[in-house]
């Protein structure tokens, strides 16, 4: 453990000493019951700071004691009196009691849970019916249960019993009798599966790896790219020999690289100097190219970088200027640096050179700081 | 002359030969003080009651033979391990929940025990976290979410302390109430307590996945709610590895992924299951790392 965990602690927890207060202290007034009590909860309850857990619980218990006395007091005295107080407090009992309950279902149902019987009995013993049917029942204010609290499951017996007074039943005793009905179905279907398991479809992908998966593994393949369709070649390699989701060796993998690289090297270097290129030809060489450059910046760009100069030197000495200028110049298809590939930092040289031949420069501007 | 040099040289050797017992003697000694391995649990401190009778076989504090006991199969990861009497966690301190819990059943530690009262357990922070990294009650209230326990309660009936043990707020975390923790989730944890009555032990690891999803973007994320002030993170997905252990001695393993979302009552159980293997990928930990694959007799009640 750390030395800094008791220090924290002690500091926070100080902090916290202030909110111990005795239980007798929580007053909820009969004029605003629901007002009363939320200010409490939120005060001495519900407090963001590391407070300890037993002072928290002792205030919820001081003051679920003082809301179920201002409830009973609401409900039992002076029943007597005219209608129209009755309702009103009433009333109040009625939210006081919901709020509580929502409470309860956090911080402690278990004392919620035997009061709220007495309190029922005392209801239908005054023959407070209507509290009974649009409250009580309706509200479904009874025992906290797995529907509203975290603290039980499934496990845990429904209260059905406590609403079958009075003519009522739970609200919620159609729904169990649906979910009871559900389990046995499902019980019986059960029984009636283990004996003929079926392998669950599309799960698991095939053990056996494709042909293509095994050549990516072994690095044994044909690189080839020919002249019509080169860069759909190029990316047809790439995709079935390289991008594979098999976890290939890495020097295997790297050795697939270089070969479809220098697949790509040699349909380039023949299709701009066996002939003259037309201008189609120049186009799919330099879209190949451009594709090949940006693999480069991230497998490894050195053997990019030094091919491009011999490339650049065979387009100026066979007068290839249109290539020059509006490929390699314009699309910036010089060595590859911290602009193309993460091999680079902003510290290492930066291509200017390359590019200064034939009355051209490089296509961008040296970093301000060189 | 000589004679110096074989008195300089018996002194030498002597002394060179006494100083090789005396440390292998102390080495023995250290030894045998040392009789358990070590473990990398840090027993949480309680104490006990010795009000009520207790079973002769049900330990109260996380002893090393019980540790040892329930991690039989190995540790998934070493992350902040806390070894509690009946279950042992990995905490999370970023997330504020666990990374896994691990348990063994047995038809006994599950069986319904009068002597074990849920009403005495109440959900508690864990002091032995420290405050930057701990739970409150206060950041599940009124979240929308249950305080979701990873060790079961109705796993630990031996002793009320174990029983109260499971309800740190350091063993929940963040589970959608109705359809799921009181439901679905708990279902499964129904079906693995009866699995202790076709396996004379049952070991079972749970804890939460944080899985990615693809957006509109094409691109894939992972998000996730966090709750309270403590930003408790509340997990996309849960996970259960078992293994059961059968009366001769084969292994049997069962892996379920359920969404942390209401699911509907009808759902067989069996649909939540996926291979092992996904799980691990998922969760960045390996589960039962001391059992060879091909030793299982089988997953997910297929025949290896």
């Amino acid at each position: 453990m750390s030395k800094r965990k008791a220090e924290d602690t002690n500091i926070e927890m100080a902090s916290g000493q202030e909110k111990i207060s005795p239980k007798n202290n929580f007053n909820i007034g009969l004029a605003e019951p629901l007002k009363d009590y939320q200010k409490l909860i939120e005060t001495k309850v519900q407090v963001d700071e590391i407070v300890d857990d037993e002072v928290i619980k002792n205030n919820f218990e001081g003051i679920a004691a003082a809301a179920r006395g201002v409830i009973w007091q609401l409900l039992f005295t002076g029943t007597d009196g005219d209608g129209g107080v009755i309702s009103e407090s009433q009333q109040k009992a009625s939210e006081l009691l919901e709020e509580y309950k929502g409470d309860a279902t956090f911080y402690d149902p278990w004392e919620y849970n035997k009061w709220i019987i007495t309190l029922r009995d005392e209801v239908l013993k005054k023959e407070l019916l209507d509290f009974w049917r649009n409250t009580i029942v309706k509200k479904q204010l009874g025992p906290c249960w797995s529907r509203d609290c975290d603290l039980f499951d499934s496990d845990d017996t429904p209260p059905v019993e406590f609403y079958a007074h009075a003519g009522c039943t739970a609200p919620f005793a159609a729904s169990l009798k649906v979910r009871a009905a559900n389990n046995e179905l499902r019980a019986s279907e059960a029984s009636d599966a283990e004996s003929s398991r079926e392998a669950p479809e599309g799960e698991e992908r095939s053990a056996e790896r494709s042909a293509d998966d095994e050549a990516a593994f072994t690095g044994v393949f044909d690189a080839v790219i020919t002249r019509d369709q080169p860069l759909s070649e190029y990316r047809d390699l790439m995709t079935r020999f390289v991008l594979t989701d098999v976890i290939v060796p890495d020097e295997i993998q790297q050795a697939s690289v270089k070969k479809i690289a220098k697949a790509a090297q040699d349909v380039i270097w023949q299709i701009l100097f066996e002939g003259n290129p037309s201008q189609e030809d120049q186009d799919k060489a330099a879209d190949l190219l451009q594709e090949y450059k940006t693999d480069s910046g991230f497998y490894g760009p050195w053997d990019y970088n030094e091919w491009i100069v011999k490339l650049r030197d065979e387009v100026l000495a066979k007068q290839l200027l249109d290539f020059w200028r509006e490929k390699i110049v314009k699309l910036e298809l010089g060595p590859c640096w911290s602009r193309d590939s993460d091999f680079f930092e902003n510290d290492d040289d930066v291509p200017l050179e390359f590019y200064n031949k034939a009355g051209c420069k490089a296509p961008f501007n040296p970093p301000a700081d060189t | 002359m000589s004679g110096l040099r074989v008195r300089g040289l018996l002194a030498l050797s002597a002394t060179a030969l006494g100083a090789f017992y005396l440390g292998s003697r102390t080495e023995r000694l250290q030894q045998s003080s040392d009789v358990f391995p070590r473990l990398p649990g840090l027993p949480t401190f309680g104490t006990v009651s010795a009000a009520s009778l207790v079973a002769s076989n049900v330990n109260l504090t996380a002893t090393p033979s019980r540790i040892s006991e329930i991690m039989k199969f190995g540790f998934p990861g070493l992350d902040n391990v806390r070894s509690h009497s009946d279950y042992v966690l990995s905490y999370d301190r970023r997330n504020r929940i666990p990374h896994w819990v691990f348990e063994h059943l047995t038809a006994e530690s599950v069986a319904k025990n009068d002597s074990v009262d849920r009403s005495k357990c109440d959900f508690k922070p864990d002091e032995s976290i420290h405050p930057f990294f701990r739970s409150q009650n206060t950041d599940y209230r009124k979240s929308g979410f249950d305080r979701g326990h990873m060790a079961a309660a109705g796993n630990h009936r031996l002793h009320q302390k174990h029983c109260e043990e499971t309800f740190y707020l350091s063993n929940m975390a963040p589970q959608v109430g109705q359809g799921f923790n009181r439901d679905a989730w708990n279902s499964l944890e129904m079906h693995v307590r009866k699995l202790t009555k076709s396996y004379s032990n049952v070991y079972v690891c749970t804890g939460p996945l944080y899985l990615p999803h693809k957006e509109d973007d094409g691109k894939m994320y992972v998000k996730y709610e966090v709750i309270g002030s403590n930003t408790v993170a509340v997990p996309t997905h849960f996970y259960k590895v078992i293994v059961g252990e059968a009366a001769d001695h084969k292994l049997h393993m069962e892996a379920y992924v359920m969404p942390n979302k209401v699911i509907s009552n009808d759902t067989p159980l069996n649909v939540f299951q996926v291979p092992p293997e996904t799980v691990e990928r998922a969760a960045g930990l390996l589960f039962f790392d001391q059992i060879n694959r091909n030793q299982l007799a089988s997953i997910n009640g297929r025949k290896v």
